[in-house]
């Protein structure tokens, strides 16, 4: 199933980005901007260590709970989804078994 | 003066003639026979009964009497009604000639063609309509043919004209009851199937095989500016479903552009026609026919060559069938539509039912027991306070989560305040989280509206936001609401990197959008360009 979800997210300290995530059959996809460059992001499933939502305060995005990423080297990902509701577990859950598999 | 009483020898032969044909079924055999009788009555050598086309320009069939096979098959094509003939059929008066070539309409002969001096031909007529004509030719003995010839022929002529009106009236009677039981077939399968492709296919295999068509085609809108063919019968019919044409370069088109159905004798010749389809078709004419309800097209329905026209023409008679049957296609496309749209709007409404009362469950049970917790935790500070404080956080920020979904779900802004405070409230919370300006103007909107239009305008401009965060790349977005003549609009502009409309997949997004303002017989709209910007606009009855 081909969904795309809008996010806004950021990667270790950088600064905010907004855009598109797509699950692709072997990695995950952010493009967007971020300020005002466009970002294009594309981390291999395989290459992701561990992935869950973050509902700590250090976790959250502008307040809203989060997708924590941690690839197995780098900075992590969080994101936070817009529109959508109720959609972070279900992508949680997805991703997390797209990285069990390409583990 | 010449005398033109026929005499009672000839009369006797006459009357046992009129009881011989009355006896005759066949058409064929009857003026075959009725040839050979004007030969016989009159003495003439060769004989030809003409019958004109109901278009009355051309001889839809030649008898002949007199002529072996060797010499018909010499001669060739049988005439088309040129010359001696043709003045004839465009001047319906008996004429009687000394010698054929000598009379300045005469065209001459074709090779092969035997020579021909003295003729009489006689119109077959019947209450002021010309049928065809008699013509003789060669009277025994080298004589003129006599006025007496002319009024013996006549009689006989008078009885051909009865037997090709009745043929043509018994044919008409037929095809008016193949009709009949068609349409009764097709009404009463409209009344019980709800799968609108069979009733599609029903109609045009049941229109092809009336209208004697080499095909037809239902064609329907598909998407932006794209006609589908859905249903095809007869010759290569099932190849060509599921081809598109372009809406606005195509006669299908045309003909739903201007509400009137429209029949062309040479397709290759029509600029308007979508030559790539047709030639897929293997047409050479054909006929259009819009699918019309309450005047609104739906779709179109086309017949290519009729097959017992020498050039594939239709005529208007075939026109107006095409036009009882394309009333009933309408119908059953408007029912199928009907029923679809009702069980989207049905699914529609119990989505926002269950949406509303999950927002309530989450908000006053689930939040209620946070709150509960919450307060209790707070009791217990002081015994244990690292973990305490910890545990309330936890508790706080789940209870915000818990909020902000029953809002996302259903904001209770929507059906305590309306439309234009749930916009803002929206606007606000989408800024704040992406960073993305959102410019509101809905001053216009200043009172309540319908659930239903309420519920589709604020789910669209939610759509359409998180759309412009996924694909636009935008710093800015404005969403401006306006009333008008009954009408409500709303724009929602954003000036990010824009799209090609045109793009294979583009739009594809925006379904869903569409088919929540259709139910509301609304109307949504985008324009954009990859040079930038994206503008959707949708238009709703208020």
């Amino acid at each position: 199933m081909y969904t795309s979800y809008g996010v806004v997210w950021r990667e270790g300290v950088s600064p905010l980005a907004r855009g598109k995530l797509e699950l692709l059959a072997g990695a995950l996809k952010l493009t967007g901007i971020a300020g005002s460059e466009d970002i294009a992001r594309e981390i291999p499933f395989g290459e992701l260590a561990a992935v869950h939502v973050g509902r700590s305060s250090a976790d959250r995005l502008n307040g809203l709970a989060s997708l924590v990423v941690q690839p197995i080297a780098g900075e992590r990902v969080t994101l936070s989804l817009v529109g959508q509701p109720g959609a972070l577990g279900e992508l949680a859950h997805r991703l997390a078994g797209l990285i069990a598999v390409g583990a | 003066m010449e005398s033109t009483t026929p005499s009672e020898p000839r009369l006797r032969a006459l009357l046992e003639a009129g009881i011989a044909l009355a006896s005759e079924l066949s058409l064929d055999s009857l003026l075959q026979r009725l040839t050979e009788l004007a030969a016989e009555l009159t003495g003439a050598r060769y004989a030809a009964l003409g019958v004109i086309d109901p278009s009355g320009e051309r001889l839809e069939r030649f008898v002949t009497h007199g002529l072996d096979e060797q010499t018909r098959v010499a001669i060739g094509d049988p005439p088309h009604g040129r010359g001696i003939l043709g003045a004839l059929i465009t001047d319906a008066r008996p004429l009687r000639l000394h010698a054929i070539a000598d009379d300045p309409r005469s065209v001459g002969f074709p090779p092969n063609h035997p020579p021909m001096g003295t003729f009489l031909g006689v119109p077959v007529v019947l209450r002021g309509v010309a049928y065809g004509n008699l013509y003789l030719t060669e009277k025994e003995g080298g004589g003129d043919f006599s006025a007496e010839d002319q009024e013996l022929v006549g009689l006989l002529a008078a009885q051909a004209a009865v037997a090709i009106e009745n043929a043509r009236l018994y044919e008409s009677a037929t095809r008016w009851s193949r009709q009949l039981e068609s349409l009764i077939e097709v009404s009463g399968t409209l009344a019980r199937e709800t799968d609108v492709d069979r009733l599609l296919e029903l109609i045009a295999r049941r229109l092809q095989e009336l209208l004697e068509a080499r095909l037809v085609t239902v064609t329907l809108p598909a998407g932006e500016g794209e006609l589908r063919v859905v249903t095809a019968a007869g010759e290569g019919g099932p190849e060509l479903v599921g081809q598109r044409l372009p809406r606005g370069d195509s006669k299908a088109g045309r003909v739903l552009e201007r509400l009137r159905s429209e029949r062309v004798d040479s397709v290759g010749d029509d600029p308007e026609v979508d030559h790539v389809f047709t030639q897929l078709a293997g047409a050479r004419a054909g006929l259009w026919v819009p699918l019309l309800v309450h005047n609104k097209p739906i779709g179109v329905i086309s017949a290519y060559d009729k097959l017992d026209s020498p050039d594939g023409h239709f005529t208007d008679d075939d026109v107006r069938l095409a036009e009882t049957f394309a009333t009933r296609a309408a119908v059953a496309v408007e029912l199928s539509e009907r029923v679809e749209r009702d069980a989207l709007r049905r699914v529609v409404a119990a989505q926002e039912l269950e949406r509303r009362r999950l927002a309530r469950e989450l908000h006053d049970e689930t939040g209620q027991a946070l709150t509960s917790i919450l307060l209790g935790l707070k009791q217990l500070e002081g015994a244990e306070p690292e973990s305490v404080a910890a545990l309330r956080e936890l508790v706080v920020a789940t209870l915000q989560d818990v909020r902000r979904l029953a809002v996302e779900l259903r904001p209770k802004v929507l059906d305590d305040f309306g439309l234009v405070p749930a916009l803002e409230r929206l606007a606000e919370g989408f800024a704040e989280q992406t960073g993305i300006a959102v410019d509101l103007e809905a001053g216009a909107i200043a009172e309540r509206l319908s659930t239903e239009v309420e519920t589709a305008i604020y789910r669209i401009v939610q759509e359409s936001l998180t759309n412009v965060v996924k694909h636009a790349h935008a710093r800015r977005v404005s969403v401006v609401l306006t009333r008008s003549g009954g009408r409500i609009k709303a724009m929602i502009e954003d000036d990010g990197q824009g799209f090609d409309p045109q793009a294979p997949g583009a739009g594809i997004g925006l379904i869903g959008m569409r088919e929540r303002i259709e139910l509301l017989d609304g109307t949504l709209s985008v324009e954009s360009t990859t040079t930038g910007g994206t503008a959707v606009a949708i238009e709703v009855p208020a």
